[in-house]
């Protein structure tokens, strides 16, 4: 009885080591493939510079990696304040009759595969849609005038901030939903009126997990190309203006890395190296400062 | 009798179930006032309720009036004119499990309360904070520790650093829901010394689950059973010669 017990014990032990081993393969074998590939192309001329036709040397993706740290900024200006407001929302005002509701949508929201909200954007902003919603074809406010923008790093920024709202509010609502009964209690029953104990103390006690909130949200969008290719087509060149194509890694990515050329199809492995790096480094760093309680 | 609060046939609900049936109570100034019974009697929702607390959980629902006689608040604190908000500044709250707010400072812990009651000038604050602290007993201890976290002290001090947080805005009354139940011995006699000092200058009411408690620092003791108030008396005369018959059987033991 006791033997077959332990048989049991062990063939779940090996059934759950093999569970651990097929997830894990794949996982060291892209880290692997993308350290041995890309390590090589990586310089730091790559790293400042323009691309360069295909065969001649010295060429970068120095845009690349200026496009994706703008749209992240553009997209983080945007999509996370109202994010976070979002969370605050259905974590702070869950009693509220929509909070449920609100809650609901983000839930469905989040499922949205990207390139569906790429079509939205495209439509919407890129086409200007919205416009011709109001039958117009410009929105102005003196001599500033507001229409279609094309292909653009202003349409890529919105669409990634659509991406980000609902990662950021369903873990922002997460971290509040951490903070205990007992210290909002605190707070109310000095008279701190509500708005005001949701910002001083429930943000202020939450600051760690609305940080890891960013992180993972911005870990998210950097990566995406899927909105980008509806939205800013990609750029050769350095940031003109937000009405203009950008670059952005993942489109280097994805065009270089379906490109018939050798040393193309090397800076593709680098971009995604970088990327990769960026995103394990900003999680690691987060990891070491929660530990050592700099940030709770 | 100088009362201060005055509790007229108050009645709540926790969503559906009722815990409180009719308690009408009148609380006496500069006093301490015990409120004891079995678990589950009301007392803490009883509490809850002189401050409008307990209101705010959704769902919850509260009946009849309560009178409060303050220095710039006179009337029916469930008045609808009357903002909760406001009413919980004349009050000071102390919680069963020590509360300070982990991410702020001892010094921040108490003076939070003096900025949201829009005092403003930072040497004021000082005073009040180092004089909050030494009424509460605390200074001494952390007068080295004032920037450190507040949740780095022990419990009996985090729970004397609330009550320094409590009496910072300078409140009328101090409401102490089983203050010492998480508390060893030592913290416990130092919080009890603690309270009767400050009824010099607080009316102060607590619920308390320890007779002896009650027994030792209370002047008034109301006892209560199955939501309904079944006596209120001066402590000794409760304790000693109990009208009914209920209040005697759980004073001497033989349930609770």
């Amino acid at each position: 009885m006791i033997k077959k017990i332990k048989l049991y014990n062990i063939l779940f032990v090996a059934i759950c080591s093999l569970a651990l081993i097929i997830t894990l393969v794949p996982l060291i074998w892209i880290l692997a493939e993308v350290i041995a590939n890309g390590i090589s192309a990586i310089s730091f001329s790559l790293l400042t510079n323009l691309p360069a036709p295909p065969g001649i040397p010295g060429g970068g993706i120095g845009n690349y990696i200026q496009g994706t740290i703008i749209l992240s900024a553009v997209a983080s200006l945007i999509g996370f304040p109202v994010g976070l407001l979002m969370g605050i929302f259905i974590s702070e005002y869950r009693e509220h009759k929509f909070a449920p509701v609100v809650r609901f949508f983000v839930d469905v929201f989040a499922e949205f595969p990207a390139i569906v909200i790429g079509i939205f954007v495209y439509v919407i902003i890129v086409r200007g849609d919205i416009f011709k919603l109001f039958g117009i074809n410009a929105l102005c406010l003196g001599s500033i005038c507001i229409g279609p923008t094309g292909f653009s790093a202003i349409a890529g920024s919105i669409s990634l901030a659509l991406l980000m709202i609902p990662i950021v509010t369903k873990s922002v609502e997460e971290a509040l939903n951490l903070v205990p009964t007992s210290i909002k209690e605190a707070a109310l029953a000095m008279g701190m009126p509500r708005w005001r104990m949701v910002l001083t103390i429930s943000l202020s006690y939450a600051r760690g997990g609305l940080i890891l909130s960013y992180i993972l949200a911005l870990s998210r969008i950097a990566g995406e190309a899927a909105p980008l290719l509806l939205t800013v087509l990609g750029s050769f060149y350095w940031f003109t203006s937000f009405y203009d194509r950008i670059g952005a890694l993942p489109l280097a990515i994805f065009t270089y890395g379906l490109s018939p050329y050798e040393d193309y199809r090397a800076q593709a492995w680098a971009a995604s190296l970088l990327l990769i790096l960026v995103v394990l480094i900003l999680n690691i760093a987060l990891r070491i400062l929660i530990e050592r309680r700099m940030i709770r | 009798m100088d009362i201060i609060i005055d509790v007229k046939n108050l009645n709540a609900w926790y969503g559906e179930k009722q815990v409180l049936y009719n308690v009408s109570l009148q609380i006496p100034r500069y006093n301490i006032t015990a409120i004891i019974g079995p678990s589950g009697c009301g007392k803490t929702t009883f509490l809850r309720c002189l401050n409008r607390l307990h209101e705010l959980t959704p769902g919850n629902r509260v009946e009849g009036e309560i009178y409060f006689y303050g220095k710039n608040f006179k009337g029916n604190i469930y008045d609808s004119k009357v903002d909760p908000v406001e009413i919980r500044r004349h009050m000071g709250m102390v919680f069963q499990k020590p509360n300070p707010f982990p991410m702020l400072s001892v010094y921040d812990n108490v003076a939070i309360g003096l900025k949201i009651n829009g005092i403003r000038d930072k040497k004021k604050i000082d005073e009040i904070v180092m004089d909050s602290l030494k009424k509460a007993y605390l200074l001494d201890e952390v007068k080295d520790a004032l920037h450190k976290s507040g949740a780095s002290l022990s419990g009996g001090q985090q729970q004397r650093l609330c009550i320094a947080r409590a009496i910072a805005y300078n409140p009328e009354v101090i409401l102490l829901d089983e203050p010492t139940s998480a508390l060893d011995p030592v913290a416990t006699s130092k919080i009890e010394q603690l309270l009767v000092e400050l009824k010099r200058e607080y009316t102060i009411v607590i619920v308390t689950h320890n007779m002896q408690q009650a027994a030792r620092i209370a002047d008034y003791t109301a006892f209560m059973y199955l939501g309904k108030l079944i006596e209120f008396a001066p402590t000794e005369e409760l304790f000693e010669t109990p009208k009914n018959e209920l209040t005697e059987r759980y004073i001497t033991g033989k349930f609770g």
